[in-house]
Parts: C-alpha cells; structure tokens; sequence
C-alpha cells in the first residue's frame, strides 16, 4: 500500500505539484515559526539552520530499512519547502495560495488598461538591456530594479501583514515581471538575445 | 492538417506553404530567427499598438499593425521578452495577420497559433498572449481612429461603407 502510493507520487508530477501547492510549508520548521505564525519577512539564515538541521536528522540514509520511503518523502518535501520559502516571489505566491488565491493557470489573459503604462516600462527597460554594450551600461539599470524589488518586497510585507490579499496579488506578479529583468540582467551578455526560460 | 490551417486566411501569403519539417523546428525557427521584429509609428493614424503581459509567467508582448485604406494589415511588428514559445507565437502572428482584414485577425484564435507551433499544454498561455495582443492592437486601432473623428475600416464601430471600405462581415476577398 505505502509502496503503490510512493511509486505513484513519484511518477506523476503534476499530482506532487499540486500536493506540495496546498500544503502550509510553514509548518514544517516550527523552531522558525513558532505559534503557527505565516510572516512574509523573516530571517532567512534562521530558516536555512533550522533546514539543515531537519534534513540531517530525517537523511533517508539514516533512516531504519522500513521506514526509508517515509523519510524520502519527507526530505524531498523539506527541499521543496526550503526552496520555496527563501525565494521572496515564490514565498509570496506560496502565501497567496494558502489564502486561497491563485495566480497560476490560465489567468494569462487577462489586461487591464491601466497595466498599459506598467508593461510599457518594462518594454523600454528590457530593451535598453537589448541595446546595451557593456556590463557598464546594465549597472543603473541592476541598481533601479534592485531597489525597486527591494521596495516591492516591503510592500508585500505591509500587504501580508494586514491579510490584504487583493493588493498582495497584484504586488506579487509586478514582482514577478521585474524577477525576470533581474535573471535577464543576471545572463545577459553583449548582443546575446533576451529569452526568459520558465 | 498544417496546410488546412492556412488555408483559413484568404490573404495569406503564399512563400512558405510547403515546409515538412517537425512542429518543434518551426519554434526553434521562429525563436531563432524571429519575423518582423521592431516598431511601428504608434502616433501614426494608421497604426494600432498591443501592448500586453501575461501575470502568470511575467512575459511582456507588444504588437503593432498598420492598416491600410482598404482596411486590411499591411504590415506587422512585434517585441516580445518572453519564453521561446512567447517569441515564437507573436513571430508566427505578425505572419499569419499579414493582408488580413481587421475582422479576420480579430477572429484569430489561440489554438491555431499554438497548433501551428505545436505548442505544449503548459505553453498555451503563450498563444493566447499572441491573441491578446491582436485583440488589443485592433482595439488601439480603432479607439484611435474613433477619437480622431475618422471611422473605423471595419468592426462593430464601423460607420456606413464609404467608397473604400465594405462593411462588417462581409469581408470581400
């Protein structure tokens, strides 16, 4: 029984995904989060001690021969936790879904009118990178979106903090659309196309 | 089944019809060697500019079309920072609307984009941006037009057919 339901969390990924999706990654490192408590602004170094930790004590190497599957499970969940948490956009989304909100699918569609002035920075930003010829010409670039995902992240702070979720969601895909000039800054090189991977 | 696609649009240029080659190629190829990259005039009377993004993945597309006195597309330009297939479907679009009324490319549907490319099921958002964004650019067209006093071509806010102009629906060929 436990065996059929570890192969078949294994072989199917879409299952896994939605699985981990709803499941309150919080809870997982309660020395980080007493009380229960779901903040968007933490320590990170505090979450990465008590992952270690974690992982070190439940190592599917460790683990007594029947119970290596439960201990598998468990580590390769803690990973995805991790990794989930300590990435501000994905901890922002993880947040949103928790709450019930969701930003995946085919809400893809959707524009607003009154995103048009929104997109079109980003346009002109993303193709100043394009037209960039030195590692020179990105560095005011990197430092506004530095700073204006620095001031998004503080936003979403507030947004959270107050359970405005209606404002965290639209912070949280402006977040997303300057993650990806932040990566595409990060690869860039002299004359080298602009594509996302995603 | 690709060749009845294209058959779907009267005024599709004909170049390119025989190409037996894999669907991935053709997204590779697009990706790679993207069609009618660049920009248009947006002040420009004639011109319509799209402008969208896609929340879920943080792609931005913008597609501009010119039309022409008859009120067909006479030409397509477009910039996408997105994933390959995002490149790839706004690519293939400025193709594909290429010599279309306004009515035919606003009846454009995400599927065929995405069976052209062969896209997979995580990737269809990616043709539906591109169908957004010709939506939007008709759109801009028109609002344009309507606010400068002169009338739109064709579409749902078309005035009575003047002499160059025939009226919705009954698009001629």
């Amino acid at each position: 029984m436990k065996a059929i339901r570890f192969l078949a969390r294994r072989s199917s990924r879409p299952t896994n995904v939605r699985f981990s999706s709803t499941q309150n990654f919080y809870s997982l490192f309660p020395k980080t989060f007493n009380n229960n408590t779901k903040p968007f602004n933490f320590d990170v170094r505090e979450l990465r001690n008590e992952f270690i930790k974690l992982q070190s004590q439940h190592h599917p190497d460790h683990a007594p021969q029947n119970e290596k599957e439960q201990y598998e499970e468990r580590s390769s969940t803690l990973n995805k936790a991790y990794s989930c948490l300590k990435d501000p956009l994905l901890r922002a989304e993880h947040l949103l879904q928790l709450a019930g909100y969701s930003l995946k699918g085919d809400q893809a569609e959707h524009t607003d009118i009154s995103d048009q002035e929104f997109y079109m920075t980003i346009l002109d930003i993303h193709e100043a990178v394009e037209e960039a010829q030195t590692e020179k010409d990105l560095e005011p670039i990197i430092t506004a979106n530095n700073d204006r995902i620095k001031s998004l992240i503080s936003k979403l702070t507030d947004a959270f903090e107050s359970e405005d979720y209606n404002t965290a969601k639209d912070l949280t895909v402006k977040l997303r659309y300057w993650k990806n000039l932040e990566r595409t800054l990060r690869e860039w090189g002299p004359g080298k196309p602009i594509m996302f991977t995603h | 089944m690709l060749r009845s696609i294209r058959l779907t649009s009267q005024a599709w240029p004909s170049p390119v019809v025989p190409m037996i080659r894999s669907y991935h190629q053709k997204v590779l190829d697009h990706y790679q060697k993207p069609r009618n990259v660049g920009t248009l005039d947006k002040t420009d009377i004639n011109v319509g500019t799209g402008l969208v993004g896609a929340p879920a993945c943080g792609d931005v597309m913008r597609l501009q079309i010119r039309v022409d006195e008859n009120g067909k597309i006479s030409e397509a330009k477009f910039k996408t920072f997105g994933c390959g297939s995002a490149i790839a479907s706004s690519s293939y679009l400025t193709e594909l609307v290429q010599g279309m009324s306004l009515d035919d490319a606003g009846r454009i549907k995400n599927t065929v984009i995405a069976k052209e490319l062969s896209l997979p099921p995580v990737k269809l958002h990616c043709s539906m941006l591109a169908e957004d964004a010709i939506k939007s650019a008709i759109n801009d067209y028109q609002s344009k037009r309507l606010k400068a006093g002169k009338a739109p071509t064709l579409g749902p806010q078309a005035s009575t057919p003047s002499s160059t102009t025939v009226s919705s629906g009954g698009a001629s060929s």
